[in-house]
């Protein structure tokens, strides 16, 4: 008799959790109770790690306090019934909302790896704990385990959005953009949703369409419910878009939008200080940088406020700033995120040029066809003159149409220093018509 | 100018892939006569789950380019919906100035709705063009008070949100108090409820305080039945003719991923992302892995069938049957199904039921004959809830042999007995049927009850006023699972259901019953008192339409333990 779980988050709808708790975890062959077949001797596999206490701005948001509640159920649930995989598969879902939430991505990370774990321990075949692990693997830049996960997965049930989520994103990262194209087209089909539109937007976006990516990301906003983390996260990338396209008010509305809702968003300060930043509004660009890196541990946010001691003129406070980042990277390297790419841009950043090719080689060994890589690596071979690899890499960059007008300026420095100026000046013109602000 | 567009963690961005969709989550779909009004219907489908009362500063509301739709059938022999009505809202900020919800009169996501109507497949046609949903009941300063507010008080303003359509039916969209209620926390702690009205831990309603987004129709019957004839032209009150079948859903559009345009790019098609009929079905019945499917999908056209397995061997059958999981779940202990009914029938899950006596002439006149119903109540000998559950939940219950109150039985659960129920509408999908026939039973009538039709079954069973073999109203009749009222304790219910309640009401007595003696044995006794916790919502109901209570108000709402 198999029985299947209920995976539950803090919005489930109430009717499913009646009936949740007697759902007891039976194998297929199981004849006994849980209880007779309970363990007493729990193996360390089997225990849930802690909450990660929230603190300071995090701890005021609305969900925590039911959070906690929720957590010691659950917790009640799995010292009652050990070897039931529901509770610990609510707690999966719990973490992996509070790894997005927190930034505190080292503890949760492995806490939710060693959750699905002891899940799997008990069922090989889990068809939740197999697709939550695929999403920490993604979450940990582990993208070809992330996409062999998924696919494990959707073998298991080629029903679910969820899972093609994860397949959208992880084809993204390798490279298998047409495959990510069909992964979201059916992923549309099963389920239109926030989760659907804001990928079908980042996909436009790397076809070279920002005004459809913008419109997908609008859908994404409408979508979620006002206030909560996924809505949040998607006003703070229609930002990103519109700050791409060179719609600065746009972006700033978006970000003062989502501060009103959930002031301890982060990112969000993060968006606003990039605002400033573009005005020249350095000093209060930092003390908002300042005041997101209190609230989560997000390296990108110390990595802006190096740029901005750069562009005040002091090089060795930006410097430093880069080696602190470093170490940030660093450790959560150590928790098994992979971050060579964010290495190989640091490293550009702050001019070392080796480093960031020892980083950037790492990265495109592991996936040759993305074309962020290829982007970052084509900039380092620039930067060390290297312009027959740095034309080489920035074409694989160009494969997909893309109009980020970043990526089209460096391609026309590249082009231009290969003298060739004509198809330096017909980027540059692609990339004004994506933002006329914009210059490198 | 340099600005660096860089990802934030990076080379990639990681996009959400667990939140929920609130905004087009149906949670509860209710269908009564209407008890002010024998001649209407009420059906009232219910989104946006735990809404709390303060929730500023984006208070909810319904969300937009979602289709909010109610399915009616009144026909067996049609392929989809006879009637549909079609739901869509719009938002407008009066003051983007401001992020108060309501500033100096303007109000900022202030809802407005179109209903349009499809009768037999036919083209929609807007039957409300202008309606408006009531501001969120925030507080006083917001609502009530002239020129910094609204200048209303909040039931001023839902009276003058009911709008009358022009096909004739009053139609509400707007807040409300969440009528629901059951023991989140009992359920929580491996299903310990804590039985109502225990002195020492007292059941505590998790939904007490929570708003929904209500959409409530009060529909003339002659509209909802299938040749358009009213109440008091049916020949009985279980007139077959008179049966609807309801369900509600949320639907939004996909979009094409790629395509050479610069706005959305819809393709036209709209996916249904949530459905429901039959209360617990899609939360607690249908597999995690198969939600998304179940939500696509319309329970016509056969499309249900694939989920028949989960009602004919039910899995929380096993928790109320010692030779499985019984002892797993304490609370549970008083509802055990019948393993050796009448000496000999076994409804435990993988038993064979009444399958046993398949093509018996026993069975002749009876739904369980093969020439009538026999294939799909008897489907094998291990199907044992095809039978009663299934029914209840995919075609409806006939008043036919043998589902008729063991009253006037002589003991022969075959024979004909006391009619008590008939919603029969045998399309083979999950929807809440409802006999428009049957009366209501007024709210004040002592022998009101939320355990709906197994208190009617009960009455019919005990009371000398029903205990007779004729076909007369029974109180409670006109509830849950024939439609559902809003007080219907539908989660205490179905467990008495999956418990075998129905299957002791038409004579298929429980294990300690002795022939000869009174079949109302401790067994049944123990599955009659059993309750889930919480039988009663956290406030009253309004006398009229839209029944759902006045919204908690933001402010000043009284706040309660919920767990």
């Amino acid at each position: 008799m198999k029985i299947y779980t209920l995976v539950i988050n803090r919005l489930m709808p109430v009717l499913g959790l009646i009936l949740l708790a007697f759902l007891v975890f039976v194998q297929v062959s199981c004849t006994k109770s849980p209880k007779e077949t309970a363990s007493t001797d729990v193996s360390s596999t089997m225990d849930i790690p802690p909450l990660f206490e929230r603190r300071g701005e995090l701890a005021s948001a609305v969900e925590w306090q039911r959070t906690k509640e929720k957590v010691a159920d659950l917790n009640g649930k799995i010292r009652k019934e050990p070897n039931d995989v529901k509770p610990r598969l609510q707690i999966a879902v719990i973490y992996l909302s509070e790894a997005r939430i927190t930034g505190e991505h080292p503890y949760y990370y492995p806490a939710i790896l060693k959750i699905l774990d002891g899940v799997l321990a008990m069922d090989p075949k889990n068809f939740e704990a197999t697709t939550f692990n695929a999403s920490v693997k993604m979450s940990q830049h582990q993208f070809a385990e992330a996409r062999e996960l998924a696919e494990k997965a959707r073998q298991i049930n080629p029903n679910n959005a969820y899972v093609y989520g994860v397949l959208v994103d992880a084809n993204v990262e390798l490279g298998n953009y047409e495959e990510a194209v069909a992964m979201s087209d059916k992923m549309q089909a099963l389920k239109p949703s926030l989760e659907s539109y804001s990928r079908a937007s980042y996909l436009r976006e790397i076809y070279g369409s920002y005004p459809s990516s913008i419109e997908a990301m609008k859908l994404a906003v409408q979508a979620g419910l006002p206030g909560s983390e996924p809505q949040c996260w998607s006003k703070n990338i229609l930002g990103h878009l519109y700050e791409t396209t060179g719609q600065l008010d746009n972006a700033e509305k978006q970000y003062d939008g989502i501060l009103v809702m959930r002031p301890s968003y982060a990112f969000a300060l993060a968006g606003k200080a990039r605002i400033l930043k573009a005005r020249k509004e350095y000093p209060l660009a930092l003390a908002t940088l300042e005041k997101a890196a209190k609230i989560m541990p997000e390296f990108s946010f110390h990595e802006q406020m190096a740029e901005i001691y750069a562009l005040q003129g002091d090089q060795e406070k930006a410097k430093k700033k880069y080696v602190e980042v470093a170490k940030m990277l660093d450790e959560d390297a150590r928790s098994g995120h992979a971050v060579d790419l964010e290495l190989c841009k640091l490293y550009t950043k702050s001019g070392q040029l080796d480093s960031a090719k020892k980083y950037g080689l790492i990265e495109y060994r592991k996936r040759p066809k993305n074309i962020d890589v290829n982007h970052a690596l084509a900039w380092v071979y620039f930067n060390q003159h290297d312009l027959k690899n740095a034309q080489q890499h920035m074409q694989i960059a160009l494969r997909t149409g893309s109009k980020d007008p970043e990526l089209l300026q460096e391609a026309g420095a590249i082009e231009l220093a290969l003298g060739n100026a004509g198809q330096r000046d017909k980027l540059v013109a692609t990339a004004r018509k994506t933002n006329p602000k914009f210059t490198l | 100018m340099l600005l660096t567009i860089g990802g934030y963690a990076s080379s990639h961005r990681e996009a959400p892939l667990i939140s929920n969709d609130p905004l087009a989550d149906n949670t509860d779909v209710y269908a009564f006569k209407s008890p002010d009004d024998p001649n209407t219907i009420t059906i009232i489908a219910n989104y946006i789950p735990f809404q709390l009362p303060d929730g500023g500063p984006n208070y909810y509301t319904f969300g937009e380019r979602i289709r909010y739709e109610i399915h009616i059938k009144n026909k067996a022999n049609t392929a989809t919906d006879d009637i549909t009505y079609r739901f869509t809202f719009f938002r407008n900020n009066e003051d983007p100035s401001t992020f108060f919800n309501i500033r100096l009169g303007k109000q900022n996501l202030k809802t407005t709705f179109v209903c349009e109507k499809s009768v037999n497949g036919g083209p929609f046609m807007a039957i409300v063009s202008n309606g408006v949903v009531p501001a969120y009941n925030i507080g006083p300063r917001s609502i009530d008070t002239p020129g910094l507010g609204l200048g209303k008080s909040y039931n001023e303003l839902i009276e003058q949100s009911i709008a009358t359509a022009s096909s004739g039916e009053k139609v509400f969209c707007g807040p409300a108090d969440d009528p629901f209620f059951v023991d989140l926390a009992g359920a929580f702690d491996v299903g310990n409820f804590r039985p109502d009205g225990n002195p020492v831990n007292a059941p505590k309603d998790g939904l007490a305080r929570y708003n929904v987004h209500s959409i409530a129709l009060k529909i003339p019957v002659s509209l909802l039945q299938k040749d358009g004839k009213s109440v008091s032209q049916a020949t009985t009150i279980l007139d077959p003719d008179f049966v609807i079948g309801v369900w509600a859903s949320a639907s939004r559009q996909k979009i094409k991923t790629l395509y050479n345009g610069g706005d959305v790019g819809f393709d036209g098609e709209y996916v249904q992302v949530s459905r429901l009929g039959m209360p617990l079905t899609n939360e607690a019945v249908i597999p995690i892995g198969m939600k998304d499917k179940w939500n696509t999908l319309t329970p016509y056209g056969g499309n249900d069938l694939q989920f028949a397995q989960y009602f004919t061997n039910p899995e929380l059958a096993l928790y109320m049957d010692d030779s499985q999981f019984g002892g797993a779940v304490p609370s549970l202990k008083a509802l055990r199904i019948q393993s050796k009914s009448l000496g000999s029938f076994d409804f435990r899950n993988g038993k064979p039921g009444l399958f046993g006596l398949k093509g018996n002439a026993a069975l002749d006149g009876t739904a369980l004959a093969e020439a009538a119903f026999g294939k799909v109540l008897l489907p094998d000998n291990a199907s044992p809830r095809a039978v009663d559950l299934l029914p209840i939940f995919y075609t409806g219950v006939p008043n036919l042999k043998p589902y008729q109150l063991a009253t006037g039985k002589a003991g022969n659960p075959l024979a004909a007995g006391k009619p008590f129920i008939h919603n029969f509408l045998p399309t083979l999908g999950d929807m809440l049927r409802l006999n428009m026939a049957v009366p209501a039973t007024p709210r004040n009538d002592p022998n009101f009850s939320s355990l709906g039709l197994v208190k009617a079954a009960v009455l019919g069973l005990t009371d000398a006023t029903y205990a007779n073999p004729n076909l007369q109203f029974i109180p409670n009749m006109d509830g849950f699972p024939n439609g559902r009222r809003l007080e219907d304790d539908v989660t205490t219910i179905e467990l008495q259901a999956v418990g075998g309640v129905v299957l002791a009401a038409i004579g298929l007595w429980y294990d300690d019953f002795v022939p000869g003696q009174s079949p109302v044995t401790a067994n049944l006794g123990n599955v009659l008192k059993f309750s889930a916790g919480v039988t009663k919502n956290d406030t009253t109901l309004k006398t009229s339409f839209p029944y759902v209570q006045t919204p908690w108000r933001g402010l000043n709402y009284t706040k309660v333990t919920k767990f």
